[in-house]
């Protein structure tokens, strides 16, 4: 009987021994992506993010094979989420699709004296998704027509108009400050805590202007309750055709996009990303991602790593400068 | 009139059918499932789901989504009821009465007039969302940072009343409440506060893990480790059922509750937790006696759960009548909406009928399901008492952690909970209330950032609060209010508060 | 010593705690209120009932009146709660859910071998299937990949 004992724990020890031998390798040999794949998104649900977000990661399941999960883990104006990405394990498996304000936070760190919660640098850019110019949308019952009439009437009553933002440093306070301090006229900043208190401290007629994003805005527009000035875009919007991009009226280099990008850490394989690249490069083609963008009103803005890298770049720039002019707010 | 009866036909067709009966249950099934489950609440349930939606049509996706929210408020209930836990942040209130009827025996009963008072509210909240949306919606919009203030100056003397004994211990927890409140970034300027280099901090300690840890986490850790616990009977049919008495004394607090929650909840930005607390403070002003509060008075559980069913339906009036999110859930739902081509805005209405008035509709049937699916669980859910308590709470411990891991992946929130459960533990031992922390934290924010709003709109001049007639109104009501509570020291009559303290002594 | 002399100090100590970490934080006008200026304030609020607190405290229980019988399984339930905390992610959900609830049962409360062993595995695989697969709310799963 004994030596059957020995016998058997020998062969169960070299099982279990082969088995976790076999799992080793094929954990190191496994082509990539052999696991669920998460995307952080560091805003919200519901958020503009997180409705990019979802039906692109349904789209790049089809053809990367595995389940691409949404992650929301949101905190601190979207620091907290991005943080998270930032310090991940670069194995594939962590990516994130951020929103333009990634470009602002480092640098509202350092004005703060912080120790930033993340770098630039610390991301790998994979593709730019969406980009949504935000247009300058002002109450029905104001008297301004066009931009000229609303630069002139601040110009006469500095600090009296009101505007509502996201949040202090956040993308509406940045677009509206890159305006005015282009247009060279003082406007009162009215902090709300988010897109929505925003959207709603303008319709209740608390304030009296606001840079927003489109897709919110055109409803109420249509409806009459708002009336839209311009955008801080580069061209002219498909849905606003009527209305004149900032640039046009000789407000240079006054550009502001929400646009969604998608990210990895930096130090992500280079094979991975290329994987990820021609994934992502045929999920924003396919027709369900087209129509859900549609649907939503965002167009599709793609650009491939190295271009939206120069794109990143030049906009960080002038979001940096924003923040810079901005200052501390007392 | 005829009009809207028209369309509401529309709406039961569009409602009834198979489809959308079907999701109209899974719904409002995974809702009450959410409610019960401490820590998960509706915003994560409807986030977790919205992606299986993409798929459906657009009626079908929002029944679904609507169902799960007011059906998570059924829910929550449950285990405020049976194990002084709130089912999600809102419930915390019940906790207090429900649990105490709990341990008199009448847990039935609660879960009954909980049930009852949640459809009731529920039902008579959509037929005023059907019919004054509109007018409601802009009246909401008028609420700005001053009348926020002003309103819960107003709020805060009202919830003065809310517990007799020890004024000055209450007011300490508010405020300590409202201090946790001001951790994190603050909104206006971009500093964090008091956050202590942890980024997870910057957006504050959420509500869920405080709810959860005040209650839950408090709770076991007071309870598992006693041997005196009273052994729960086998209850009997009867004793199920709430008593003829007990439902004479509900009715009133029902229909305050669906009135004050549903006015509360169209306000932009404010919790639903709020009309429970005042409903709860309103009941106990107004009865003939308050001394049987916080022992199992069933007003406290009527009152509190109507407001929160009919909060959840007022929260979606500004979304639907004028496409604007006033909260974290309604602005979910939006982004369902919009993921389906819909952009809701003022037009909705008009331009969607189908899909309103079949939300509508769904809501009506929803409310129906969901009376259904609840009285009969009462008796299931009381029998979940007799489950050993040494088994129960490691479940406990395991679905409060999972719960709440699950609102935003992140185990900093499972260890503010942890922090919360020593100190509701520690407050419990030191005869503190832990409610009002609860209540501070959720109000911090809001009282906080209005009051420096309305500043920064008139440019520093305090008149603001002054000069807008919605907000002159609450400041009078405010003064008046003070004002009667001081009549007892100007007539030397004793007061309800004397009164009360009396009853506290000999009862 | 009674308890409402030791809360009230207590609450007094704190809102001195919260006024001197928020030193560094700008207070701004009354005009203007900065972040600075409502933590303080209600420091101040805080202090004064702290101190109300404290004076009025000679009618309340004695602290030795507190029974605390059942303090040393709170403690442990505490200390899992916290290791919930610090494991969940480092350990992964299951390894971490396993330990705590095997702790528990197993230990605290001295439930028989297969009990512990149905309830650990059951509750802790149960739930996570449930969230992870079928909610797709994503659970950490740890170092180990479990």
């Amino acid at each position: 009987m004994k030596r059957h004992g020995i016998f058997l724990d020998g062969v169960m020890i070299i099982c279990i021994a082969c088995f976790g031998l076999a799992a080793g390798l094929s954990a190191a040999e496994e082509a990539y992506p052999s696991r669920p794949i998460q995307i952080i998104v560091p805003f919200p649900p519901g958020g503009v993010a997180d409705l990019v977000a979802r039906p692109f990661a349904t789209a790049l399941e089809k053809d990367l094979k595995q389940p691409v999960v949404v992650v929301n883990k949101t905190g601190a104006g979207g620091a907290v989420g991005m943080q998270t990405a930032a310090v991940a394990k670069p194995d594939g498996y962590t990516l994130m699709v951020a929103l333009s304000s990634i470009s602002v936070m480092p640098e509202v760190d350092i004005l703060f004296n912080r120790p930033p919660t993340y770098k630039l640098e610390d991301f790998a850019p994979i593709a730019l998704l969406t980009a949504d110019p935000t247009i300058l949308a002002v109450r029905k019952e104001t008297p301004w027509k066009t931009v000229a009439e609303f630069v002139a009437d601040a110009k006469r009553r500095p600090n009296e108009i009101k505007y509502s933002s996201s949040g202090v440093y956040g993308t509406m306070h940045v677009a509206m400050e890159l305006f005015t301090h282009a247009a060279g006229i003082q406007l009162r900043h009215i902090p709300t805590a988010g897109g929505g208190p925003a959207l709603t401290a303008l319709l209740g007629g608390h304030v009296d202007c606001s840079s927003i994003g489109p897709n919110v805005a055109i409803p109420q527009v249509k409806a009459g309750a708002l009336r839209v000035l311009a955008c801080w875009g580069d061209k002219r919007l498909a849905a606003l055709p009527d209305i004149p991009t900032l640039k046009e009226l000789g407000y240079k280099d006054v550009e502001f996009y929400i646009w969604s990008g998608f990210f990895a850490p930096r130090a992500t394989a280079p094979a991975a990303i290329k994987i990820l690249r021609e994934a992502t490069r045929k999920a924003v083609n396919t027709p369900e991602f087209k129509t859900a963008m549609e649907k939503m009103e965002t167009p599709i803005a793609y650009l491939d790593a190295d271009d939206f890298q120069k794109f990143w770049d030049k906009d960080a720039k002038r979001l940096i400068e924003g923040v810079r002019n901005i200052g501390k707010v007392q | 009139m005829g009009d809207t009866f028209h369309h509401l036909l529309l709406g039961f067709s569009t409602a009834l059918t198979a489809t959308n009966l079907f999701y109209g249950f899974v719904g409002c099934f995974i809702g009450t499932i959410v409610g019960v489950l401490p820590g998960v609440g509706p915003l994560a349930g409807i986030s977790m789901l919205l992606p299986t939606t993409f798929g459906l049509d657009t009626t079908s996706a929002i029944i679904l989504l609507a169902g799960i929210y007011y059906g998570a408020m059924y829910g929550g209930s449950t285990t405020s009821i049976l194990m002084r836990i709130p089912g999600e942040a809102a419930s915390v209130v019940t906790c207090i009465d429900g649990y105490a009827m709990a341990q008199k025996g009448r847990a039935g009963p609660a879960l009954a007039i909980a049930a009852i008072g949640s459809y009731i509210a529920g039902t008579l909240s959509v037929v005023g969302l059907m019919f004054l949306a509109p007018p409601l919606a802009r009246f909401a919009l008028r609420f700005g940072p001053p009348e926020y203030v002003s309103l819960l100056v107003l709020g805060l003397i009202v919830l003065g009343y809310m517990t007799g004994g020890s004024v000055i211990k209450n007011l300490a927890m508010i405020i300590l409440g409202l201090l946790f409140g001001m951790i994190g970034i603050d909104q206006m300027t971009g500093y964090f506060r008091f956050s202590y280099g942890i980024v997870a901090l910057g957006d504050g300690i959420g509500i869920v893990p405080v709810a959860v840890g005040l209650f839950g986490i408090a709770e076991i850790l007071a309870t598992a480790g006693q041997s005196d616990r009273p052994e729960v009977m086998k209850p009997r049919f009867r004793d199920l059922i709430p008593s003829r008495q007990e439902f004479k004394e509900s009715w009133w607090p029902i229909g305050r509750g669906t009135v004050l929650g549903f006015l509360i909840g169209i306000i932009p930005g404010s919790a639903h937790i709020i009309s429970t607390f005042v409903s709860y403070a309103v009941e106990r002003r107004i009865s003939k006696h308050p001394e049987k509060f916080g022992k199992g008075a069933v007003e406290g559980v009527a009152g509190p759960e109507s407001a929160n069913n009919a909060a959840s339906c007022g929260a979606l009036v500004p979304m639907l009548a004028l496409g604007v999110p006033t909260g974290g859930i309604p602005a979910v739902l939006l982004a369902s909406l919009m993921v389906h081509g819909i952009n809701p805005g003022p037009l909705f209405i008009k331009e969607q009928p189908v899909v309103f008035w079949g939300l509508v509709a769904s809501m009506y049937v929803g409310n129906v399901i969901l009376l259904l699916l609840n009285l009969p669980l009462v008796g299931l859910f009381v029998n979940f008492l007799r489950i050993p308590y040494r088994i129960l709470y490691p479940t406990i411990l395991m679905f409060c952690v999972v719960g709440v891991y699950a609102v935003n992946s992140s185990f900093v929130d499972v260890g503010i909970m942890s922090v919360m459960g020593v100190l509701g533990y520690v407050l419990r031992k030191f005869e503190f209330e832990t409610a009002p922390v609860v209540l501070g934290v959720v109000l911090a924010p809001i009282i906080e950032v209005s009051f420096r709003q309305s500043l920064a709109m008139s440019d520093g001049r305090y008149s603001i609060f002054v000069q807008r007639p919605v907000s002159v109104i609450f400041l009078a009501s405010a003064v008046a209010m003070i004002l009667l509570a001081l009549k007892p020291l100007i007539w030397k009559k004793s007061g309800f508060r004397d009164q009360l303290t009396e009853a506290e002594k000999s009862g | 010593m009674t308890l409402d002399r030791i809360s009230g100090a207590f609450l007094f100590l704190l809102a001195l705690f919260v006024a001197w970490e928020d030193r560094v934080l700008p207070l701004g006008t009354h005009g203007h209120p900065g972040p600075g200026y409502f933590p303080l304030l209600l420091s101040v609020l805080l202090g004064i009932l702290g101190l109300l607190l404290f004076l009025r405290g000679r009618s309340s229980a004695h602290w030795r009146s507190i029974r605390w019988e059942e303090a040393g399984h709170a403690a442990a339930i505490l200390a899992c709660s916290f290791l919930a905390t610090f494991g969940i992610e480092r350990l992964g959900y299951r390894i971490t859910m396993i330990l705590i609830l095997g702790f528990l049962f197993g230990v605290v409360e001295r439930l028989k071998v297969w009990q512990v062993f149905v309830l650990t595995i059951g509750l802790s695989l149960g739930s996570f299937w449930v969230f992870d697969s079928l909610l797709r709310v994503i659970l950490p799963r740890g170092g180990f990949g479990f």
